[in-house]
């Protein structure tokens, strides 16, 4: 550990080896760093939990990365590598895997599950209770809401499954469910059940297609994603990979018989 | 399917967009506002309409940038050059 003049970090919390925590720090008592994880300035790493995770702890895996300004309540659990932009909030109950990527200003208000390798570009809002599967994307602006009838305590949270894209700017509405592998395209808005593989588009979205014929034009480059964009993530993730693009692609057939009506 | 079917189907998508639909063939996409989520819902229609599976592995892997090009690469992912 070392430069952590200025911070205030409790004696109960457990800092692993080779932790290195920024300037103006305050970690709390009921707080695990994994060895080898990086704290940037003015962060402030296990916040008191409300009454539902009161006492739990906050704990972080090895060789994460949080940067400045950070604000991460207790009673959340991430696994390794969790790397995290500046200014980032995240509220107990947060329950990820490994990898998780958190962009600046991003949002997670808590008791949320996110499974390995997920993707949250800057600015996106998490709602209270969402899940969110494995090797997820949800770019920039991305809003998942949970209230059915706002102001309420109704719950609605939103369901995303493995390897879904959200394009920039995508409202989720409450009680939204994203399928394996579905593309929803920027600035829709979506309510209800997005078949696995699909692409939807607009506001209300609509299915307009599925993501075995989407083709980025210029470069020619195939969807689903994990055709060109695999070697983004580490070798032992591969096989999962591959195992999430079959999936999706043999869901295309009878897709095309099910889900689609074409417009005339 | 005929390449004047594809093109039909092409331009349907662009009317209903509200844009110009009576494009040449020489048009550029990026002029006539045709996008990649469009050329996956014309993939997706043409594939409907001939009752037969594209593949897209048959077909050369290079910039689409004009409705020619789109059209010809649909009819070789059709098998129907």
């Amino acid at each position: 550990m070392s430069d952590h003049v200025q911070s205030l970090i409790s004696p109960k919390a457990r800092i692993g080896h080779n932790v290195t925590i920024g300037h103006g720090c305050r970690i709390y008592e009921n707080v695990e760093l994994g060895e080898n994880c990086v704290i940037g300035d003015c962060s402030v790493i296990g916040l008191p939990a409300g009454v539902a995770w009161a006492g739990k702890p906050l704990k972080i895996g090895a060789g994460s990365t949080i940067r400045s300004h950070a604000a991460i309540y207790a009673g959340s659990e991430f696994g390794p590598k969790l790397e995290t932009g500046h200014h980032v909030l995240i509220r107990e109950g947060t329950m990820a895997g490994e990898n998780l990527r958190v962009g600046s200003h991003a949002d997670i208000e808590g008791d949320c599950t996110f499974g390995d390798f997920c993707r949250l570009h800057s600015y996106a809002h998490v709602g209270r209770g969402s899940h969110v599967g494995h090797f997820v994307w949800l770019y920039s602006l991305t809003t998942l809401t949970n209230d059915p009838l706002p102001p309420s305590d109704l719950h609605a949270p939103v369901t995303v499954e493995d390897g879904v894209v959200v394009c920039v700017g995508v409202t989720l509405m409450p009680g939204t469910v994203l399928r394996r592998g579905c593309l929803i395209a920027a600035e829709s808005s979506v309510s209800g059940e997005v078949p696995g593989g699909a692409v939807a588009s607009g506001r209300p979205a609509t299915v307009v297609s599925h993501v075995a014929f989407l083709r980025d034009l210029a470069h020619g480059r195939q969807h689903p994603w994990m055709n060109h964009f695999a070697a983004a993530y580490p070798p032992h993730a591969q096989a999962r990979i591959q195992a999430l693009r079959e999936a999706i692609l043999v869901g295309r057939d009878e897709f095309v018989r099910t889900h689609l009506t074409p417009k005339k | 399917m005929k390449r004047s079917d594809i093109l039909q189907l092409l331009q349907e998508i662009l009317k209903r967009q509200g844009k110009p639909s009576d494009v040449a063939e020489t048009a550029e996409l990026s002029a006539i506002g045709f996008r990649s989520l469009d050329f996956s819902e014309l993939a997706l229609r043409v594939e409907t309409a001939s009752g037969r599976p594209l593949t897209f592995d048959a077909a050369p892997l290079r910039a689409i940038r004009t409705v020619a090009d789109v059209l010809d690469f649909l009819q070789t992912a059709s098998g129907q050059p």
